[in-house]
């Protein structure tokens, strides 16, 4: 079975079912409707960006559903990324951000996990000057607030 | 993206506290969401990072009570009777008066989630100030950390300041706990405290307690001039309580002290042992049968004694769902293993014992709800001799007859990680000639191997909901430098192992359509080309092969998977 996926720019998709419920949006909205053929639209993605998110679930519609994992820390969750899934997330920024924001409105976690840890991954290591100029983000503090963080976190600095 | 605070927030959870130092300077919308991922944690810190956080914690209290010490009248700590009364007069905290800005810790101590110590802040200060005024600062920067709910305590040397701090985080922290570890020495090292104190501690938490770890020692002793005996303790029950992780049993005369604090567990469904006496054994199974009725759980670790398991294993009213084993198995804990088969559905054993073998082909063939069967850690191997299963026993014919016995767990079985062993290796065997290797085998008739290695995948190929397999062991050279051999162990290199090959029978496994890993370590296995393209032929979900040798056969067949299905993970291991 097959459901059909307009882009904000009237493109439309048609994809399995299975790939199509990767997206818990999608899945409810199916869910909601019960059976029908009419078409899904999808206000807030592109058709480019669409065609990477239905390429990520194509991939990835065996793979079983994700049991979220409680823990406290994120920081001890694994921060691998597998080897398709980096090689999908070689994009621009632009495409980068708007996959995010994508999986983050059509609900499919996993791919909204690669991309923060791609994200992630880029902010690893660099300075602050370097990350305001990796994101293009202005430095919004006065030199006396700036001074006043950067002793206030002192003690989580490199050892 | 980052305008939304949520995916600036989840992307910034999966930094280092040293990566959030340095997004907090970006500018003032990520300060704000990395500052509080950074108090997230405090756990594992340098000496010199313990220095500036207590600096930043507690600095400006110092400095603020140090200005304005004429108008607040501390009264000496002496009169406080520990712990009965709060060490804090509420409105002397009231009295100090913030200036331009308020201490840092009223921003950040809320935060706190995960803490680890806390008393090191004090150590930090104690040389700097009064220690009256030192146990008030502690105190008063504990009771804003309101929302720590892992604590970890390790009582290394237990002191009389010690002993007074631990009453403080018991009166500030204990209350909002979700999981508290309390670490006492172990090895019997003479610095024990007594039950009294554990004890305590423990009635200090509430109904949001989840998790409790009690190390203690063996032969509990009492520290400084402060007894325990007047520790208020009043008997609560932990309904939250799921999971326990005990280490020893306590000393026979502290027994009855416990008695509340096991009446108080009756929803704990997980139970680990770090250590049990075989002479406290049947006490415990005895506790764990009246007070813990919801436990299907239980994780026995290697310093249990090995006269302590049956009992513990015969201990679960409903019968154990989960066992998992560092503990050798003696001839009765494997008899009372196999009562456990009916509810049986994850059985990890890790210690070798004569009886490995036969007990484990008793289980695979009565535990229909079997999922996962361990015997082999495929990360690191700490012993050579992991149990095994023999090829005889894994084939297990019906005696007098040709064919397979019919295992209960057949099709329950996801998760099979064992060595199968005893199997000849003619070609193997060729190779080493005039060698001498401890796990060869020679065929009795000429084409026994291959007969063995056909009816071995035969029964494998009966485990059709098979999601990971994994017949090799991990490589104990990375664990222990040294030269193992000498001690005369044999190798971690398995020879008398399964061949992989399709002439030995892998085409009999093309229904495993659920496999997803396999795992060929350390294994004379002889997997070439052909067979990673029978592989990825028959085994749709296939995602990762692990062990493959960085020569011959196995090289090809690496190469091959890397080049038409770089969605399978192949990573090399030298042989």
């Amino acid at each position: 079975m097959t459901v059909i996926l307009v882009s904000s720019d009237n493109q439309d998709f048609k994809v399995d079912k299975e790939v199509a419920e990767r997206s818990i949006l999608i899945k409810n909205m199916l869910e909601d409707v019960g059976e029908s053929d009419s078409p899904i639209p999808l206000p807030n993605v592109t058709s480019a960006v669409l065609t990477k998110v239905i390429e990520y679930c194509e991939h990835h519609r065996n793979d079983p559903v994700q049991v979220p994992e409680e823990t406290d820390d994120p920081r001890k969750r694994s921060n691998d990324i597998e080897e398709w899934d980096m090689k999908f997330m070689q994009v621009d920024q632009e495409m980068l951000f708007e996959i995010i924001l994508a999986a983050n409105y059509l609900d499919i976690k996993p791919l909204l996990d690669v991309g923060c840890k791609t994200v992630a991954n880029i902010i690893k290591g660099k300075t602050p000057e370097e990350i305001r100029k990796a994101f293009n983000i202005v430095n919004d503090f006065t030199p006396e607030e700036e001074a006043q963080i950067k002793k206030e976190n002192e003690w989580a600095e490199d050892r | 993206m980052f305008e939304l605070p949520e995916l600036l927030d989840m992307v910034l959870s999966l930094l280092s506290i040293q990566d959030l130092a340095r997004c907090a300077l970006v500018n003032k919308q990520w300060c704000d969401s990395a500052t509080p991922l950074l108090w997230r944690t405090i756990s594992g810190l340098s000496s010199i990072q313990r220095k500036a956080l207590q600096r930043t914690v507690l600095e400006e209290i110092l400095r603020i009570q140090e200005h304005q010490e004429h108008h607040v009248r501390v009264e000496d700590a002496e009169q406080h009777q520990w712990p009965g009364q709060s060490p804090i007069k509420g409105e002397v905290n009231a009295e100090w008066k913030f200036s331009s800005c308020r201490p840092s810790l009223w921003r950040f101590a809320p935060w706190i989630r995960n803490l680890d110590n806390p008393q090191f802040i004090f150590y930090a200060l104690k040389n700097t100030t009064k220690m009256d005024n030192v146990l008030e600062l502690l105190h008063y920067f504990l009771k804003q950390c309101t929302n720590v709910r892992t604590l970890t305590l390790d009582i290394v040397v237990p002191s009389k300041v010690f002993y007074q701090v631990c009453l403080i985080i018991a009166d500030s922290l204990a209350p909002n706990l979700r999981e508290l570890s309390l670490l006492g020495p172990r090895n019997g090292s003479c610095f024990g405290m007594s039950s009294r104190w554990y004890l305590y501690m423990v009635s200090r938490c509430s109904i949001k307690l989840e998790k409790l770890t009690i190390y203690n020692d063996p032969y509990p002793g009492y520290i400084g001039d402060v007894v325990s005996k007047t520790l208020p303790i009043v008997e609560v029950t932990f309904p939250g309580l799921k999971e326990l992780i005990l280490d020893h049993c306590w000393s026979k005369d502290e027994l009855s002290m416990w008695e509340w604090f096991w009446k108080g567990c009756g929803n704990v469904e997980r139970l680990e042992l770090r250590a049990c006496r075989a002479n406290r054994a049947h006490d415990l199974a005895d506790r764990i049968r009246v007070w813990l009725p919801k436990v299907n759980s239980i994780v026995i670790k290697n310093t249990v004694h090995r006269k302590a398991v049956a009992p513990l294993l015969s201990a679960c009213v409903g019968g154990w769902k989960d066992i998992r084993t560092h503990a050798a198995l003696d001839p009765m804990s494997c008899k009372a293993l196999a009562t456990q088969c009916g509810t049986l559905e994850v059985l990890e054993v890790m210690t070798i014992s004569a009886f490995s073998s036969k007990t484990l082909r008793r289980v695979l063939l009565s535990s229909p709800r079997l999922n996962t069967l361990i015997t082999i850690d495929d990360k690191w191997c700490r012993r050579l001799r992991s149990p095994y299963i023999e090829a005889n026993e894994f084939i297990d014919l019906i005696p007098l007859s040709n064919s397979l016995h019919p295992w209960a767990s057949e099709k329950s079985l996801k998760v099979l990680k064992t060595r199968i062993t005893r199997i000849p290796r003619p070609d193997v065997y060729k190779v080493l000639a005039g060698q001498e290797h401890f796990d060869t085998l020679t065929e009795t008739y000429a084409g026994e191997g291959r007969y063995i290695q056909k009816r071995v995948h035969e029964r494998l190929a009966r485990l059709t909901n098979l999601e990971e397999l994994c017949l090799g062991q991990a490589t104990m050279a990375t664990v222990f430098l040294e030269s193992v051999y000498d001690e005369g162990e044999g190798e971690d290199y398995q020879y008398d192992c399964l061949e992989m090959t399709l002439e030995s029978g892998l085409d009999q496994l093309k229904d495993l359509k659920n496999l997803c890993v396999l795992d060929v370590q350390r294994m004379e296995q002889r997997i070439g080309l052909k067979e990673a393209q029978w592989m990825t032929q028959y085994w749709p979900k296939l995602r990762e092969i692990r062990g493959l040798c960085d020569d011959g056969d196995n090289l090809t067949a690496a190469e091959w998977l890397w080049k038409h299905y770089p969605m399978v993970k192949v990573k090399l291991a030298s042989r």
